[in-house]
């Protein structure tokens, strides 16, 4: 199943993200379920995220990851690991961070923004997000892939 | 009271030694791995880690033996226990336990950023409580309220990018390479900072929070547009961006000044080494007491964690047990 759609300014990513999270919240499985977030830099992957993050009924900041490589978040529908790899170099580092651990927890969901950066440690998605720039006339409009 | 400071909590590997009764530090030693993150164009968390256990012991033995005391001169020592990567701060408590077991002294676990705020209180002149800080660094931007030791709320922080975060992925944008806020200090000086009109991200509201994403979206708009990017081109959106930053920072402490009452405002953090944004910030806030402190002290280090061990030790009952925090918020101290 592809789902595609438009969005035209940043709240409507968020929504996206939100609609999204409601397929996680009732997918619950023994182990966690994999999201890769795919997109350029400024595309709008962190804003997706706070999107799923509002879906699932969390109220705080959803801060980018960049610098601390994961944020975690427990909520009561979902737990929610959100990694941003942007900085890995080789997908080893993963290893050392105790990456298992993370994808083996049940009823939680993995997010991977720059999954490319360590692909051959990572399991196949059970979801692919894709976000890309739509226009360049309108520069905030954003096409939206799910797999 | 002699105290060992232990910082290892991202990239910086800094030992040091605070003596309480003269209020100074007598040794520090800092190994930053600046230039071999540059290969991978940010931060290396566990490449940094693996560096944290090479470099702790060389760095104990030269902070030692340069403060010309005697390891069993030493009453106290204290470790960044949180927030932080979870490899690098454990690499560091093992130490700084193990060590306390050796010596049969107290070992304590801080906080990274009451570290940073307590850091001043060494300065000539220092801040006196009740002051504000600006932290602005890689991973954080937030003000805090300091009303007393242990005391401390925070008033406002970014809600999405941290403010060296923004700059080290504009940095990346422009291909300018790694550490993105020297890279882009360096930049602007060629170019013009009104070229472009870049936003103030949440500058119009009353609250103290920060948004730096919508910075960064807005500079990969603007070099979008330009087909052929020349280096004046990068070099005024550069020196356009920076310039967004520091009016956005100037804004929002002017507001904390004036919300808050207090006339003093201490402002610490990576960030605050940028010269540019300091002098926008030293001219915009004339007539308040705007402390700095040394351009060494802006980044992560061993002293401050000293000088909060050194405090910390003076009143808490201690534990032996290796505690981490990676994620610990400073209000709940």
């Amino acid at each position: 199943m592809t789902k595609e759609l438009e969005t035209l300014h940043e709240e409507q990513t968020v929504v996206a993200g939100e609609d999204f999270s409601k397929i996680l919240a009732v997918k619950k499985i023994d182990r966690a379920l994999v999201i890769f977030l795919e997109g350029d830099l400024g595309a709008g992957k962190t804003t997706f995220t706070k999107g799923i993050m509002r879906g699932l009924g969390h109220e705080g900041l959803v801060k980018s990851p960049t610098y601390n490589l994961i944020e975690i978040y427990e909520t009561e529908q979902l737990k929610v690991f959100h990694f941003d790899l942007f900085r890995i170099k080789d997908p080893y580092e993963l290893e050392e961070i105790g990456i298992r651990e993370y994808l083996e927890e049940p009823s939680s969901a993995c997010i991977f923004e720059w999954p490319i950066n360590a692909k051959s440690l990572l399991p196949e998605p059970d979801y692919q997000v894709n976000i890309e720039h739509l226009k360049e006339t309108e520069p905030e409009s954003r096409k939206i892939t799910i797999k | 009271m002699k105290v060992l400071g232990i910082e290892t909590s991202c990239d910086e590997t800094g030992i040091a030694i605070y003596d309480g009764s003269s209020n100074k530090i007598i040794s520090e030693k800092l190994f930053s791995q600046a230039a071999k993150h540059a290969d991978y164009g940010g931060v290396v968390p566990e490449l940094a880690s693996r560096d944290h256990v090479k470099k702790l012991i060389p760095l104990l033995s030269e902070t030692i033996k340069e403060s010309g005391i005697n390891a069993d001169a030493l009453d106290g020592i204290a470790y960044t226990a949180g927030p932080g990567l979870r490899g690098p701060l454990l690499t560091g408590a093992a130490l700084a336990q193990s060590l306390g077991l050796g010596w049969d002294i107290p070992c304590v676990g801080i906080h990274h950023m009451e570290a940073h705020l307590l850091i001043n209180l060494l300065e000539d002149p220092a801040p006196s409580f009740p002051f504000l800080t600006l932290l602005i660094s890689g991973g954080h931007c937030l003000i805090i309220r300091a009303n007393n030791f242990g005391e401390y709320k925070v008033l406002g922080q970014s809600r999405d990018d941290a403010v060296g975060e923004a700059f080290d992925k504009v940095a990346k944008l422009l291909d300018l390479g790694y550490p993105g806020g020297p890279k882009i200090e360096e930049l602007a000086t060629r170019g013009d900072p009104n070229a472009f009109n870049l936003p103030r991200p949440m500058t119009k509201e009353a609250h103290l929070d920060f948004s730096f994403s919508g910075l960064k979206t807005a500079v990969l708009y603007a070099f979008r547009s330009e087909k052929n990017p020349s280096d004046t081109f990068k070099a005024d959106l550069a020196a356009s961006f920076q310039e967004a930053v520091a009016d956005t920072l100037f804004l929002k402490s002017q507001k904390a000044i004036a919300q808050n009452g207090l006339d003093q405002l201490v402002i610490g953090g990576g960030v605050a080494s940028n010269k540019y944004i300091r002098k926008k910030l030293i001219e915009g806030l004339k007539g308040n007491k705007i402390f700095f402190p040394p351009l060494n002290r802006c980044t992560d280090n061993g002293a401050m964690v000293a000088v909060t061990g050194h405090y910390r030790l003076s009143k808490k009952n201690i534990s032996s047990n290796i505690v981490i925090r990676p994620k610990w918020n400073l209000s709940e101290l």
